[in-house]
């Protein structure tokens, strides 16, 4: 049988009773609020001091280590000066040695009455060769082994110029290549 | 009359928890998240510090290894392979000893140093360092020439012959040489604690093995003894 609710309860007081209730449950969640921000704050304020206290540890850990760098300074300076010298000195090297290499390639190729006057470097990695013979045929023979696209393959680029016969005879020609 | 009192009964009922709502949420904004903000930056700052002490202690590990003594050597030795200044006096006894071993006669030698400090140098290499270049005669045999410009390359300080030019007659020849030596200033990051510590590499062992079958000659060194005649003070008459 279903039950029959009865309210005996006059309309104006069961008004101030669901007030009452209302304000009860604003109480209830306001105590939630202030505990769990009371709790949080707390949390907040040890997770803080713990923080606080491992960074100072590690300032105090980076300035022992750092005073021990220092106590190493003059042989760090020193590694450093070598290294740059070595560097700089290996890119010297680099550029003699290539500067050599060409010059033993095209030595190879020449005549041995083919002589070289004026051997110069230029700015950008480049040789200019004043080449110079009483021999005609031996003459003809090097620009023919120099023009060879096999042996020009390592030049980035490379010519001839200035052609020439002095009074006495002597032929002689400017090769110019860069590598 | 009952009327308005019940409304401050009502009124006193809801007030507190209001006002305590109110100010906790105040609160988290004025107390709880800047805190948090805070614990944030520390932890960050942390990071980085526990960073930055594994990069010191490295760096500290590999600085107690280091030979002090084998370092400060090679550093006087690469300092005269590369130097800071133009040492003038040095290239002429270098050249005058590659002269006499090589048995060419030097003729002339001019070298214009320009200014002598590295810092407002105005030549560079296209190496990009700074350089002193020099003017060289030399007479002999084309052999013994061919021999001395070979022994240019392979001295310290070290030098690099850009210009060379030879012309033979009866029996001699009589060679031009522009050579060029290198200067170059101190590393500007020298011994900063936060920079990572500088390691030679492989090839930089092979440079060093190379230089130092380099000939080098001290200043006032001469393959044959120097005589002195005349007057020894400059400002005496």
């Amino acid at each position: 049988m279903a039950k029959v609710g009865i309210n005996l309860i006059p309309g104006e007081e069961k008004a101030s009773f669901e007030v009452i209730d209302l304000a009860r449950r604003i109480k209830f969640y306001a105590s939630i609020l202030v505990i769990a921000f009371l709790v949080t704050l707390m949390a907040c304020f040890v997770v803080f001091f713990r923080v606080n206290s491992h960074l100072n540890n590690l300032l105090q850990k980076i300035s022992l280590t750092e005073a021990k760098i220092k106590s190493y300074q003059s042989p760090e300076t020193d590694l450093v000066i070598v290294k740059d010298r070595l560097t700089q000195a290996g890119k010297i090297l680099k550029k003699q040695e290539r500067k050599i290499e060409v010059l033993n390639k095209i030595k190879a190729v020449a005549p041995p009455q083919v002589i070289f006057e004026t051997i110069e470097s230029g700015e950008k990695g480049g040789l200019l060769i004043t080449v110079s013979s009483s021999n005609l045929l031996a003459l003809h023979q090097f620009i023919k082994d120099i023009s060879d696209p096999e042996f020009a393959k390592d030049f980035r680029f490379a010519q001839i110029s200035s052609v020439s016969r002095s009074e006495t005879g002597i032929y002689s020609f400017i090769f110019e290549c860069a590598f | 009359m009952r009327k308005v009192e019940i409304i401050k009964i009502r009124w006193r009922l809801f007030v507190i928890p209001l006002l305590t709502i109110f100010f906790t949420v105040v609160s988290v904004f004025l107390v709880l998240i800047p805190r948090v903000k805070m614990i944030l930056q520390l932890n960050s700052q942390v990071r980085e510090s526990e960073k930055r002490l594994g990069r010191l202690t490295a760096k500290a590990a590999d600085l107690e290894g280091l030979d002090a003594v084998a370092l400060k050597e090679r550093r006087d030795f690469s300092l005269r392979v590369v130097p800071q200044t133009k040492n003038v006096m040095e290239f002429v006894t270098l050249f005058s000893n590659l002269a006499q071993n090589s048995q060419v006669y030097l003729s002339s030698l001019e070298v214009s140093p320009g200014d002598i400090s590295t810092q407002s140098g105005i030549v560079t290499s296209p190496e990009g360092l700074e350089i002193l270049p020099f003017e060289v005669i030399v007479e002999g045999t084309r052999e013994r020439i061919l021999d001395f410009i070979s022994q240019v390359e392979k001295s310290i300080p070290l030098m690099s012959v850009r210009l060379f030019k030879i012309a033979e007659g009866g029996g001699a020849a009589r060679a031009q040489l522009r050579a060029e030596s290198y200067v170059a200033p101190l590393p500007k990051n020298l011994g900063k604690i936060d920079s990572p510590l500088v390691k030679l590499s492989q090839e930089d062992e092979e440079v060093f093995k190379l230089l130092e079958n380099f000939k080098t000659y001290e200043v006032g060194w001469t393959s044959t003894p120097a005589s002195f005649s005349g007057r020894t003070d400059p400002f005496s008459f």
